[in-house]
Parts: structure tokens; sequence; C-alpha cells
């Protein structure tokens, strides 16, 4: 990027409107300011056309950044090795190799104009929104889910698991599965290890300080 | 935009302002930094952002406290047993019109030479610094395109006048230029090659290599 | 079981059945390519041609695949050439997802055999197996294969087609999957003699490894330590504040100012990429400039490539312009010599501008890619192009000869005369068509020099004009330019173009000279490395360094991982003196698998599949003098630039009898019979294959 460019954006206000954008998003309450921008990785530009997805969890901002994303879905294994001891991308509480040739989960009718590998490359992960008020834990029928005291992400206490898919099924996006060998839900608990591993950066995990910091500059 | 909808309500605004309504930290009561350290802070910055800083330029805009004397005396100390120990991972490279200044663990002594060389706006030498470095070491021509592009930026138009500049000079009579079967340019010091050698090379970086890559 | 799925799919389409069966007893060639190889040899007869339908195809993946280890999505298929001389064993290697996708669908090897009697494709989900009817698919573009097939079975399915070349059993066709990922070595054609369209996979399983700590360590010290760019390049093209050194021809082509120009939402600075810094690390390689130059900046949306690759090798490029010009929608990736490879030479001698001036040369090479991938038509590290050339030189005198005048004329010269990019569609699509005399030209050359015999005498082959490694017809890849005897060693192991990139990724890494020779000198002796252009007559270390090169890429092919990446023979870090780790192979398998490998263990296996591979080409070749009548290198390497003598400065001409010395010498490092190049009966001993050596010996073809 030029370095005018680069300028462009720092010394740019920032409107209610475009810092709603991001609270949409899970930032509620934090204005965008081009500390922040930089901070997290994205141009004005990709707030404005809600390319970039801020994702509150209890200790950071989980940002996901599709231009960023490459398609190497090595966010997947990751999670599952870390998770699972084990190597299964279906089983990851992030979800992207699904959508990593047509950019999206169905085949577009013009897909040469889509996105994903055999469309203009548009791509990237799905990961759990921790929502505020989790349908997955609602639905529980056995209250299996519940915040972690020490992390505040909601986890499955697999000692209670029944293994029926409730959470799966409630989940607007299905980010929870079900392990077909311990049947047992898994669900994302803001382990970091997705972002970790991501060479590009489309994920990337900030600490709330640095947020703040960020938006008070 | 239904999706965005639905996470929207489904936020809780209790939850989602919490981070930010706690009070910033109380700060730990400041502590004055030494004339060293400032100083040391201002190099990193531009250490950073990939720079060398030169010492005339630094003068201009010193840290709060600290003399245009006491700097040039701080700073000249950089790399020697008496070294203040806020300036241990401070190097320099002693240009041709200036001292250059970096930090060490973010930046090579060979990033820096580049920088100063640049800084010290000086073609010819840059160029034959180059060139002799690239000849001894890999051996390989400095092929023009390297020469225009980052952190040089020189144009086409300077570069070939440079050659033929240095051509008429004593002290580059080392360098010569090769032009390879597709047009492209290197130089090259026999110091270190020779013409049938770095003729051989241009060809091998600007035509062989991308046939067989 | 961990690493491996210990199960093999077979899929019979003569028949329609399909069976699991166990893949253990292939686990001492490791997977992969040595499994492939192994049970190519048990189940396909020497002297089965490869259209035939005892003919088999076998996909294999190796028990690092699936693990996460970076670079570890790669597929090695095994089958018998359709291109070169003797039609002996081949491998082909594909990139994208097809390898894990197979993994994780519980299989370590597909073996497909057979001939349908109509077109088919066969569709993988997990245990599920079936053969699905592709009469609506057949004649397709690739590209519209995949949509529609993952239409039919899941947008995350992953599709390996054919094109029209496959169908129409051209020669050099290929399969492909994710767009540009391509399989090469006739397999396109082998598929379209079964009536196979397609091979769709999904799949949910796991793959299990022993440690996973370990492995998750390990892929943490690949990436911060010991992995540089693409091709394992440790030195960034120009300097960084980090480094200490440019080199201007490495793929670490990643810096401030150079941007991904048509990044969603605005360009994407690469920036400073320091050695450790994981966020940083995809951004080292922007390899859009490096296949297209500078002004593929703008267009580059951002890299791409395969599953579990950190590196990102294939440049992703939107180009509207284009397909407002010619109507071709080029959005196509790919990672090699097949970038642009039909805009080199003289197909077109001059390019109509697009979107801007001078820019018709890239946008004809883009949309050549496109359509050539498209059409599944291989090009053989630029023979195909090389070939067709040498066919259109001096007023296309040779095409003129072997085409009948109509033919000739329905080839639209008046596009070429007027520098319409769009001629090279037409010229692809013709030669893909399976139809007339034209597409005689992508049978190979030396299938083509054996067909126009009379026109081209020893020459074609033997020139510089197609720089093949040797008369067997296949290119040189990484030869004699890259490290003398060394690359060329590794070329003449194989029966199309070698693919090792251990060698040329040392002498490509960027470092200086010295530092590159100090390294290489502590492991394989004095006298290892060469200069480059500045070549010394044959030695052992040479020898040594070379067979290092050929067990590697055989390690990798076999585990999975990338020859074009690992090994990790040197490191981005000055801290560790530029020193790589050539143990992290070993450790990633000990892991995984939870078996005592070593770096020695693993060795001896991936040389066991040498062993076997060089056995079976001797019955191909159905003789033991493999010296005079497969290791014979193409004339060119000896007689290149005429005013220099081999070993002089400034060329890279080897001489003929310091040749047949090197030969000698490789020989004897893999304990074959110095004079033919044979392998012993006491070597294939040696390596557990006594079934080999006894069947070779009753059909005489073990050395005296």
């Amino acid at each position: 990027m030029s370095e005018e460019k680069k300028l462009g954006v720092f010394e740019k206000e920032y409107s209610r409107r475009q810092f709603l954008k991001l609270s949409g998003k899970g930032l509620a309450g934090i204005p965008v300011t081009a500390a922040l921008l930089s901070l997290i990785g994205c141009t004005e530009k990709q707030v404005e056309e809600d390319l970039v997805e801020g994702i509150a969890t209890p200790t950071s901002l989980l940002v996901v950044n599709r231009a960023k994303c490459t398609g190497c879905q090595r966010c997947e294994t990751n999670c599952t090795l870390t998770n699972d001891g084990k190597a299964q991308p279906w089983l990851a509480r992030l979800h992207v190799r699904d959508s990593v040739v047509f950019g999206a989960a169905e085949v577009p009718a013009d897909y040469k104009h889509g996105g994903g590998f055999l469309g203009e490359w548009d791509m990237g992960p799905e990961t759990c929104k921790q929502c505020a008020d989790p349908k997955c834990m609602t639905a529980c029928p056995v209250g299996a889910i519940a915040p972690d005291p020490n992390t505040g992400a909601r986890v499955v206490d697999t000692e209670k698991c029944v293994g029926c898919g409730a959470c799966a099924g409630a989940c607007p996006w299905h980010m929870p599965k079900v392990d077909p060998e311990t049947q047992k839900s898994t669900k994302c608990i803001t382990c970091g290890a997705c972002a970790a591993g991501c060479p590009t950066g489309a994920l990337s995990v900030i600490p709330w300080e640095d947020v703040v910091a960020a938006a008070n500059a | 935009m239904e999706k965005e909808q639905e996470l929207l309500e489904r936020q809780s605004p209790e939850e989602e302002a919490a981070p930010i309504e706690e009070a910033p930290p109380p700060e730990a009561a400041p502590v004055e930094e030494t004339p060293a350290q400032k100083l040391a802070a201002c190099i990193l910055a531009t250490t950073r952002e990939a720079h060398v800083t030169p010492l005339k330029k630094l003068k201009l805009h010193l840290p709060e406290g600290v003399t245009p004397e006491e700097a040039e005396e701080l700073l000249t100390k950089a790399g020697t047993p008496e070294a203040d120990p806020a300036l241990e991972k401070i190097a320099f490279i002693r240009g041709k019109k200036d001292l250059y200044f970096y930090e060490t663990t973010l930046m090579t002594a060979h990033f820096a030479e580049l920088d100063s060389l640049i800084m010290d706006k000086d073609i010819l030498r840059t160029i034959a610094t180059v060139t002799r470095s690239d000849c001894k070491l890999y051996p390989r021509p400095t092929q023009f395109s390297k020469l225009m592009g980052y952190p040089f930026y020189f144009s086409e138009d300077e570069i070939e006048g440079a050659a033929a500049r240095m051509e008429k000079l004593e002290e580059y009579a080392d360098i010569g230029v090769v032009t390879a079967s597709n047009g492209g340019k290197g130089f090259y010091s026999t110091q270190f090659i020779s013409r049938g050698y770095a003729q051989g090379l241009i060809e091998s970086v600007e035509v062989e290599e991308r046939e067989n890559p | 079981m961990n690493g491996w799925t210990g199960k093999m799919l077979r899929v019979n389409l003569t028949t329609g059945a399909s069976s699991v069966e166990s893949s253990e007893k292939y686990f001492e060639y490791i997977g992969g390519k040595g499994m492939a190889n192994r049970i190519l040899y048990d189940e396909v007869p020497a002297g089965t041609k490869p259209l035939d339908e005892a003919s088999k195809v076998i996909f294999a993946a190796g028990p690092n695949c699936g693990g996460s280890a970076p670079c570890s999505s790669r597929t090695t298929m095994s089958f018998l050439s359709t291109f070169t001389k003797y039609n002996a064993i081949c491998d082909a290697h594909m990139g994208g997802d097809t390898a894990i996708m197979m993994k994780y669908a519980g299989y370590d090897a597909i073996i497909i055999e057979g001939k349908s009697a109509k077109p088919v494709y066969i569709a993988i989900k997990d245990d599920d197996v079936q053969i699905k009817d592709a009469a609506s698919l057949w004649g397709k573009m690739t590209m519209d294969t995949v949509a529609e097939i993952c239409k039919a079975e899941g947008a995350g399915t992953n599709v390996v087609t054919i094109g029209p070349a496959g169908e129409n059993l051209i020669p050099l066709a290929n399969v492909l999957n994710n767009g540009g990922h391509s399989g090469g070595g006739g397999i396109g054609a082998i598929f379209g003699s079964k009536n196979l369209k397609a091979l769709a996979i999904y799949g949910t399983k796991a793959v299990y490894v022993a440690d996973s700590a370990k492995v998750l360590e390990l892929n943490k010290y690949v990436l911060e330590d010991l992995m540089g760019s693409n091709n394992n390049h440790v030195v960034p093209t120009v300097a960084q504040s980090w480094s200490e050194y440019e080199n201007a021809s490495t793929r670490w082509t990643g810096h401030p100012g150079l941007t991904w120009g048509a990044a969603e939402g605005g360009p994407i600075d690469t920036g400073e990429s320091p050695p450790g810094d994981i966020p940083k690390f995809g951004y080292r390689c922007q390899k859009a400039v490096f296949d297209w130059g500078e002004l593929a900046e703008k267009y580059t949306v951002k890299m791409t490539g395969c599953a579990t690759c950190p590196v990102r090798c294939y440049a992703s490029l939107r180009v509207p312009e284009l397909e407002a010009k010619t109507g071709v929608k080029a959005a196509h990736a790919n990672t090699c010599l097949a970038n642009g490879v039909y805009a080199r030479n003289n197909l077109l001698p001059t390019f109509q501008d697009v979107a801007e001036p001078g820019d018709g040369k890239f946008m004809a090479g883009y949309l050549a890619t496109t359509v050539a991938d498209d059409l599944g038509l291989w090009d053989n590290y630029g023979e195909l192009n090389a070939t067709l050339n040498y066919f259109v030189k001096d007023d296309c005198a040779l095409l003129k000869q072997i085409l009948p005048p109509a033919e000739f004329d329905s080839i639209p010269w008046d596009k070429r005369e007027a520098g319409d990019i769009t001629f090279l569609k037409d010229l692809l699509e013709a030669v893909a068509s399976g139809k007339g005399e034209l597409s005689h030209l992508a049978d190979g050359a030396y299938f083509v020099s054996e067909r126009y015999k009379n026109l081209l005498g020893d020459e074609f082959l033997h020139s510089s004009a197609l720089t093949l490694w040797g008369p067997l017809g296949g290119k040189r890849h990484h030869g004699n330019e890259c490290a003398a005897q060394v690359g060329l060693l590794t070329n003449i192991i194989y029966n199309r173009d070698g693919m090792c990139h251990t060698i040329v990724n040392i002498t490509g890494s960027g470092l200086p000279y010295d530092l590159q020779k100090s390294i290489i000198e502590e492991i394989f002796g004095a006298g290892a490395l060469d200069k480059p252009k500045a070549y010394t007559p044959m030695n052992e270390s040479k020898a040594k360094f070379a067979k290092f090169g050929v067990i590697r890429q055989v390690i990798h092919d076999s585990m999975t991982l990338c020859n074009w990446v690992w090994p990790m023979t040197f490191s981005p870090r000055k801290d560790r003196g530029y020193k790589g780790d050539l143990s992290v192979e070993a450790q990633y398998m000990a892991a995984i698998t939870g078996q005592a490998w070593t770096e020695e263990s693993l060795n001896e296996a991936a040389e066991r599949v040498i062993q076997l591979q060089r056995a079976m080409t001797v019955e191909a070749v159905g003789s033991t003098d493999m010296r005079n009548l497969h290791d014979v290198v193409s004339n060119f390497i000896f007689d290149i630039d005429p005013d220099k003598k081999a070993f002089e400065e400034g060329t890279v001409k080897l001489d003929r009898d310091d040749w047949q010395t090197a030969l000698t010498m490789f020989y004897k490092e893999f304990g074959w019979d110095e004079t033919t190049g044979a392998p012993t009966r006491a070597t294939l001993e040696k390596f557990g294959l006594k079934d080999v050596a006894d069947a070779l010996d009753a059909k005489g073809l073990l050395p005296a």
C-alpha cells in the first residue's frame, strides 16, 4: 500500500454508521479509530463493505479477515489436533473446507464469478460467534454447555453431554459438531489454536486491553 | 444482512460494553528516562520503520531534555566499551556525509549499510559497493532491475548515467556492465569475477532461470 | 491406527465393484509413491500398455498426509507413462486437496482398474463408494465438470477430473483438482481410456496421530525456524531490515511496497516477513510478480495453494479486462512453467494489447494457461510448447509438411498474424481435440520424433530447442544447469521429467555460494557443490549429493510432503548459521505413527522404493543395459556454447567422458552394476526385494 493511501485512512474521521458496522459484528460501543484499524490489520473499505468480522470473546477480539484467507485450511487441523488429539477438519470448531472451492457451501450458478479456487478467490472461515445469548447453550437438553469459570467461554461438559446434536441443530451457523467416535459435542472454547497457526493473519486474536488502548488512541 | 441483524439482537450490551467501561489500569509513577534511553527509543522507532537514523537529522528532532552535544557524545560511543548500557544494542555506520544509527536486534549491519548508502545520495558509491559485494559473495552481477526496486528505487536513466560516469573514474575502474540476450543488464566487478564469467551469469539470472523455473 | 488409515480402496470399472483392503503390507514402502509403485508392480504385468484394460492407476498418500505437517497434501499417482519411450512406470504428483480428502475418507490408496463401458465418475464419501453415470459430463471442460459434480456431491467435494484432452486420449493429458492443481505424465489419457471422467472425494474421518502435541510442536518449529518461502528459498529478493542477504532470483518476493493489489477491500502490503513471524509467513511469496512480472501486482487478489501449505505459491488473479476483450474468463492459478508457457517463444510473434500498452504477452500467457487447464492438456514442463514452436518456426516449414493442406488452412493464421491472443485458445483446442495430425504434436517428444523420423532425424530429440534430459522424451527439469552432474543425475532416474527439487532448492536458496558450500560439504564431502556456471569434473561427493537429492524426493513423495519445498536443508535464520534440519521428516514420522523412525530408516525405506522403480524400469526396457538404453542424455548438454569448453567459467556445458564417470559413480552409490546400471541381486535382496530379483532373474534381466 502506498504511503499516501495509508495516511488517508489514518486521518479519516469515522462516522457513527461506520462504527456501527463493526458493532454489528460484536464491537458495540468501541469507536473505530485509525489505531484500531491498524491494530486489526484492515482497511476502512473492508469495514464499510462488511468484509471483516470482529467477534468478541470474553478475553479478546477474534478478527476474521476474508481478504487475507488463502484457503490453506491449517486452522481446521490445528483446531482438532489441539482439542481432539487427532486431525479431523470436518470436526473443527471453525469451518472453511466446504467453501474453499466456490467461496460458499453451495455452488453458485455463475461459479466462475463467485468465490473460491474456481471463482475469484474470495473465501474465509466461519467461526463460532461467541453469542451473548447462545442458542447452542439454551438448546442443550441436559445443560452440558455453560460458561467456563476461568475464560468465560461457553464450553461443553463432556460428562454431561449425551451427543444428541441439539446444539448443532440450534446454532444458526451449525458450528458445533458431534464427534461420531466420542458421541460428544465439540464447540469452540476460544483456545486460539486456529489463529496462532494462521500463516497470513486472516484469523487473529487481539487481547481486549490492546483493543481498548487502540480505541482510545 | 439477516445474519448481522440476528447478531445485533443477540449481543448483550452489558457484556459487550464491559471491557471498555473498565477504567484503564492506573499507570505506574512515571520514571524519568535517561537521555541515552530516550535516544535509544528514537533510534528503535526508526529502525522499526526499516530505516537508519542520520545523526544530523536526529539532532534537529531531539527528544525533550537532550542537548545536541549530549546526543553526539552518547551516540558516538555506541559500540565501544564506554557506551551507555541503554545504547548497548545501538550501532552506527560511518557514511560519507553522516553517521547512521540503528538498533541491532531488528536490523542487520548489511541493511544499515545499504540504507546509509542511499541516504548519502552517492549513487556511484552505492552501485559500486553493492556490485562488489554481489560479485564477491554470490557470485552474481548486480542486475539493473535490483537497483530500480526497493530499497534503492533508482531510475533507469540514473543507472545508465552512473554507469557512464563510472567508466571515467579511476576508483571505479573495476566496475563494468554486461548485457543478457533479453537486453537485461548488470554491473560486475573485475576485482572478483571476469567479464566472461559475468556474461555467463547475467544470462543465467536474466534468461535461463526463467526458462527452468 | 496412527498416520496410515491402514486401508485402500479398489474400484473396478469393468465390473462396477469396489472393495476395501488392508494397506499394511505396503508400509515398508512408506506410502504415497512407494506404496503406489509396489501396487503397480504387483498388479500390472510388465509389457502392459498404458491404455490397455489391464493398465491401472494408483492414487496414494502417505502416513504424514492429513496430519497437518506444512506442505503435506500432495497426491502421488503411479501408472504407465503414455508419452515416453518404453511406456515404463511413471509418477505424477498433484497438490490441492485430493490427498487429504482421500486420507480423511479413510484410504491410504485408491486403485482404479478395468474399463467402464460408458462414461462414469467415481463418487467417494467415506465408506460410501459409487460409480455414477457421467454421460452429461463427457465433453465438458475441467472447471465446468468440477462445478457440475460439486452441485451433485456437495461444494466441499474434491474433484479430480480430466478434460477433453483426456477423453480424446491425448498422451499429454492430465488430471486436475481445485482449478490448476495438475498431475501429468499422461494419466488423463488413461482416465479417458477407462471412460473415467472424474474421481470425487469427500472425507469426514480422522487421521490419528500418536503424539499430537509433538506434531504441533514440530509445525511451530518448521514454520518459525526452518522454512523460507516457495522452493524453500531462505533469502528475500530485496533487502529487508532483518536480512543479511538479498537475491533477486528467489521466490521470497514479498517486501514493503509490494501488495496483493486486487485484494477484497483494498491492497494488502506484503511487507517485511522476518523468520519466526507466523502471521506474516504467507506474504513471503508474492508469486504473481514472480510468475508474470510487475504488471500482475494490481490483478493479485491473494495467493492460494494446497491444503496444509503455509507458503501459498498459486498467484490468484482477477483480470476482468481479459474476459471483456476475449470472452475467456481467466481467473486461474498454476504454479510452475505452465504459467504463461504458450506465450513464450514464437507461437504468437506479436501480442495485441488488452488493458494497457505492452500487456499482451502477459494476457496471452494467462489466457492460454487457463485454456490448457480447462482442456486438461499437460505442458510437460514446456515440452508441448517447445514442440509446437519447433514445427511453426521458419514460416511453419515442418508443420506444412505434416498437416494435410485443408487442416493447415483450418488453423486461424490470420489471428496469429494480427497478434490476436485468442489464437492460442484455438490452437490448444485443436491440439486437444484428437482430430487431425496436429493433435499428434501432443504425443510426447519421443513419439513425435518416431512419427516424423524422416523429417526430424536425431536432431529434434537432442536439440537445445527441446531441452529434454534425454531422447527417452523426459524434459530436463533441474538438470545440468543445476549443480552440474548432480542435477542431471537426478533426472535419469525417472521415465519423465525428474521433478527433483532437493538440489535446486539448495542452489536456488538465495544464500551466497560459500555459505551453501560449507553447509553442503559438511554433509557430503569436499567438492560436492560447484559454483554456478563454474563446474568441475565429477567426484564421489557429487555422487552422494545426487543420491541424497533423489532419496529425499522419494521420502517426500512417499510420506507425503512437497519436495518443491522440503527438505529443510537451509534455514532463513542467521542465529542457526542458515543451517536447516534434515531430521525433521523422521521426527514427523515418529510423532505421527508412534513408530521409531529415524533419518536412517527413512532413507532405507526410500531407497527400497528407488530399487524397485529401477527394477521395473529394467523390465520395461527389456535389457540390463540401462547406461546405453535408458540413461542416455541429450547431445545439447555437451554441445552448447561451442566457443567454450566444459568446466570453463560461464557455461553449464558438460563433458561426454566425464558424464560416463558420473554414471559409474552414481551406479556405485546405489549398488547397481557399474557397467550397465542395472540393480544386482545382492542390492535388491539387501532391500528385501528378493521376489523382484527372482522375477528379473527369470527374464534374464539381472546383470552378470
